[in-house]
């Protein structure tokens, strides 16, 4: 095998699968996001080892330049990663926003129940200093 | 000045939500205010304020709901509408607690959901001449809002925008888990209506802000107009799909 340019791709595509791999088994990652990661990895593994199927692809789709593709794949993942992470945030605002409803009103109930115990005298309540 | 029917508010637990952010200057008078007409259960949701807001509901004698961050206008009503929810309230009514609206008009929402003629009541600038003068481009966004929520609805509503509103038990329940984010008035009349919900507007007359200053800027005010029309648009598609 050829020292050049492919095979520190290769090198670098295995590395970043095993990370990703590593991140998950540490429960560091969990399984559901790390599925895209793993798709790139395996495409990056694929294109970097299959040497003629960049070229092959490239032509094609009519690309003279077959490294641009690479550009365009990379540029492709980046945007739907992004719009995963958009996605999951926007439903962790929602969770949020709930839980802090939730925690205004039980905080609520529990002054008014620890007035009802302790005859009016207040015990001391941090969350509304701790912003 | 008629004060509430108290037999009616007896058999009808109704709860007055007041959203406030840095309030502490107005809000004594508005709960004083309201109290002056009615006896009825206030709650404040006190927004993540940096200022006393808390501490003067508390002292004017409302049931405080201290977020532990701010929400937003539109998940500080949200807790409002939870709060009733939880504790089994029949008619929620939402009012600024800038000073703008005017307690004496709260018998006037109130009673028609009181009687079941609408799920939410408006409390409206324009629908007669209530002697609200308002700067031109802000004019020119409620009118666009207006229109656009008229022709969706099917209905005439005037004033979008107004945050002086009642609602009934079922519409309290269905905000629970549905209730826009940001800049929520004009959705949630679109949403309601969408979900088989009538809604009624009557003429309400608002006063000038007495503290502070409104939290829409001129920068603001674009992005709120996209927000609304682009969420309405959104509305269309889904009940659209639901009914496909």
């Amino acid at each position: 095998m050829k020292i050049d340019i492919f095979f520190f791709a290769a090198l670098f595509s295995l590395g970043f699968l095993i990370v990703v791999l590593e991140f998950v088994r540490t429960k560091k990652l969990k399984e559901q996001y790390s599925l895209l990661w793993l798709l790139i990895g395996a495409v990056m593994i694929i294109l970097s080892l299959w040497r003629n199927l960049l070229n092959l692809v490239a032509h094609w789709l009519g690309i003279f330049y077959a490294p641009s593709l690479l550009f365009m794949l990379g540029i492709l993942f980046s945007f739907a990663l992004i719009l995963h992470y958009s996605v999951i945030i926007s439903k962790l605002h929602t969770q949020n926003v709930r839980m802090a409803q939730e925690i205004g009103i039980l905080n609520k109930k529990i002054e008014d129940l620890s007035e009802r115990v302790n005859g009016g005298e207040m015990v001391e309540n941090n969350t509304t200093d701790t912003v | 000045m008629k004060r509430l029917d108290t037999t009616v508010i007896e058999n009808n637990k109704v709860l007055v939500i007041i959203p406030a952010y840095n309030e502490e200057l107005s809000l004594p008078g508005v709960i004083a205010g309201i109290r002056k007409f009615a006896v009825l259960d206030v709650v404040v949701i006190n927004d993540g304020s940096k200022d006393e807001t808390s501490k003067a509901a508390r002292a004017a004698g409302a049931k405080v709901i201290d977020l532990p961050f701010n929400l937003g206008i539109g998940g500080a009503v949200q807790t409002g509408y939870l709060f009733a929810f939880k504790s089994g309230y029949d008619v929620a009514v939402q009012v600024d607690a800038d000073g703008q609206h005017n307690p004496e008009d709260l018998l006037h929402i109130i009673e028609p959901v009181l009687r079941g003629e609408a799920d939410m009541v408006v409390g409206s600038r324009f629908v007669e001449s209530t002697g609200y003068k308002t700067p031109l481009a802000r004019k020119m966004g409620m009118l666009i809002f207006s229109a656009v929520v008229s022709f969706i609805n099917g209905q005439s509503l005037k004033d979008t925008t107004s945050g002086y509103r009642a609602v009934s038990k079922r519409v309290i329940e269905f905000f629970v888990d549905n209730y826009p984010t940001d800049y929520p008035e004009v959705e949630a009349l679109v949403l309601l209506k969408k979900n088989g919900f009538t809604i009624k507007e009557i003429p309400v007359t608002m006063a000038a802000r007495e503290h502070g200053q409104s939290s829409i800027t001129p920068l603001k005010s674009v992005y709120y107009m996209i927000k609304v029309l682009l969420a309405i648009f959104m509305n269309i598609l889904r009940a659209n799909k639901k009914e496909a």
